[in-house]
């Protein structure tokens, strides 16, 4: 049997294969990936009963159209966009069975930046190291590390018999256009900062800046001068904030790469980094502390919830 | 080992070694090894990078208190082995030849060197590498001769080519592929350094010796292809 699953009919501007990301390689220089927000993602997968690491495909924007060559059963979060199934209106946040020739429209996201695609069973694609996560300027992952382009097959598993219907509860759904304010666990080179650049960066505001994509976010608002130069590059984390010698703050995320040499004061929560990766340019961020105790209070309850089954 | 531990997010660790930057590449390596193999499936990913090590671990298998007391288990009793006998070495050719070596002759002349003892200081020397990034599979490696110390180009290049060996500062690297790049183009090599196709994926490891084996164009293109 030939393999089968979703064609892309358009493929939007920027949809990539994803993961939790490519984990245990960093120490050869390569990037771990994986999906911006998490949180929707696993969702994503926990409304199809997968594995939290099942390959699903990040839509940036929208704009894409499917159409499904066997049965299976898909779920859609994240960004808010109209979507149709065969022309017929459909939920985000919620599975959706699909038949042989149905057509998929992901209309152009109006809130929110990604959103998330997976299929029972995940997508059926190779990788490199134990993960499908696509980096671009690796071009390692899924598609060559290449986003999906007019005509691919996503291939999956044929989903029977029929599985009732999930939709995430109401109280999960995050709003996107809400303004925010992102949890800070301060660290690396917090307690060398020039105490003046530290109390402007939590007593300011800050605009996302249009130059940010997957490998990092810039911000633009009150310049900091950390007071610390000629660092030796060491090891990046997820959400680290660095300042480089112009003074407006890089925020680190999934695409990052795995050194760096300027100074940082913390790093973002991650559940608030994955916040932070569906805003648009312009958004207005401010931060406020918290300690390493109450963050990790805070995200294992969330990986455990999405390591069970639903 | 003697070293500081800071916070460096939810699930991660900088450990900061009591050492050079420049001479702890063996022991930083040592440790990280010592880690993984103690630590298993709990630490997701160990980077060093000269005289510190990033350690990520599983929040659903450790928290901070717990995951500090294991490292001290671990690290405060260890003596890593920098023996010169011990350690993987490793040989890359490169061939140095002008048509190979863009910067060579203006290196020459802003050292004042001839090209004969630029290309003999570099490879006469063994190199540690010191840390693994910028672009997957490229390796610092140090240190350099102080004789060959230059700043990094004021303008990089757009593109320099795979397999450029190149210097900077007190450090030596081969770019594993096309990429843009700062620092001065004294030669290429054959070698393979980064297969994503490949496991390992990556030829260079921090703590890896490493000597140039100067070879001619003809060898150059015997083994490129």
């Amino acid at each position: 049997m030939s393999v089968q699953g979703l064609r892309v009919i358009k493929p939007g501007a920027l949809s990539l294969i994803q993961d939790t990301g490519r984990w245990g390689f960093q120490h050869y220089g390569l990037s771990p990936g994986g999906a911006m927000d998490e949180h929707a993602a696993r969702w994503a997968n926990k409304l199809l009963a997968n594995p939290p690491h099942a390959a699903l495909l990040e839509i940036t924007l929208g704009n894409v159209e499917l159409e499904a060559e066997i049965a299976c059963l898909i779920a859609i979060t994240g960004a808010r966009q109209p979507i149709s199934l065969n022309n017929q209106p459909v939920r985000n946040w919620t599975s959706v069975q699909l038949h042989p020739g149905d057509r998929l429209k992901i209309g152009f996201a109006n809130s929110g930046q990604r959103s998330y695609l997976a299929v029972a069973g995940g997508f059926q694609l190779a990788g490199n190291f134990g993960s499908v996560a696509t980096v671009q300027r690796e071009q390692i992952g899924a598609f060559s590390g290449q986003p999906i382009s007019k005509a691919d097959l996503l291939p999956c598993r044929p989903s029977c018999p029929e599985r009732p219907v999930r939709s995430v509860p109401w109280r999960f759904i995050p709003d996107y256009d809400q303004p925010l304010t992102l949890r800070v666990i301060p660290g690396y080179q917090a307690d060398q900062f020039n105490p003046q650049a530290l109390k402007t960066f939590y007593a300011s505001d800050y605009s996302l800046s249009s130059d940010s994509n997957r490998m990092g976010f810039r911000l633009s608002g009150e310049t900091l001068d950390s007071g610390l130069s000629g660092l030796l590059s060491e090891g990046i984390s997820y959400g680290a904030i660095q300042i480089p010698p112009d003074g407006q703050p890089i925020i680190l995320l999934k695409d990052r790469q795995t050194l760096g040499g300027y100074p940082k004061l913390g790093t973002l929560l991650p559940l608030d980094a994955f916040r932070l990766s569906q805003c648009r340019p312009g958004t207005v961020l401010r931060f406020e502390m918290i300690s390493l105790q109450a963050a990790q209070a805070v995200m294992r309850p969330f990986y455990n919830f999405f390591a069970l089954s639903l | 080992m003697r070293y500081r531990v800071e916070v460096a997010g939810v699930d991660s660790l900088l450990l900061r070694f009591d050492l050079p930057a420049e001479q702890a590449a063996i022991s930083v390596a040592a440790c990280a090894d010592q880690l993984k193999s103690r630590l298993g499936s709990s630490v997701i990913d160990l980077i060093p990078a000269y005289n510190s090590l990033l350690i990520t671990y599983d929040l659903m298998q450790l928290d901070d208190p717990t995951i500090r007391q294991q490292i001290a288990a671990i690290l405060d009793q260890y003596i890593p082995d920098t023996d010169q006998e011990t350690g993987r070495r490793i040989k890359i050719p490169v061939c140095y030849e002008p048509e190979f070596a863009p910067d060579l002759a203006v290196i020459s002349s802003q050292l004042s060197l001839p090209v004969a003892d630029i290309i003999e200081l570099h490879c006469t020397a063994e190199y540690e590498v010191q840390a693994v990034g910028f672009a997957p599979g490229f390796a610092y490696m140090g240190t350099l001769s102080e004789r060959l110390l230059l700043p990094r180009k004021a303008t990089p290049r757009v593109e320099v080519p795979a397999g450029s060996v190149a210097i900077a500062e007190r450090q030596t690297a081969v770019y594993p592929q096309a990429s843009p790049g700062g620092w001065w183009l004294i030669g290429r090599s054959p070698v393979t350094l980064f297969d994503a196709q490949s496991e390992p994926p990556g030829l260079l490891q921090v703590g890896d010796r490493v000597s140039f084996e100067p070879i001619s164009a003809a060898e150059l293109k015997r083994l490129q292809s």
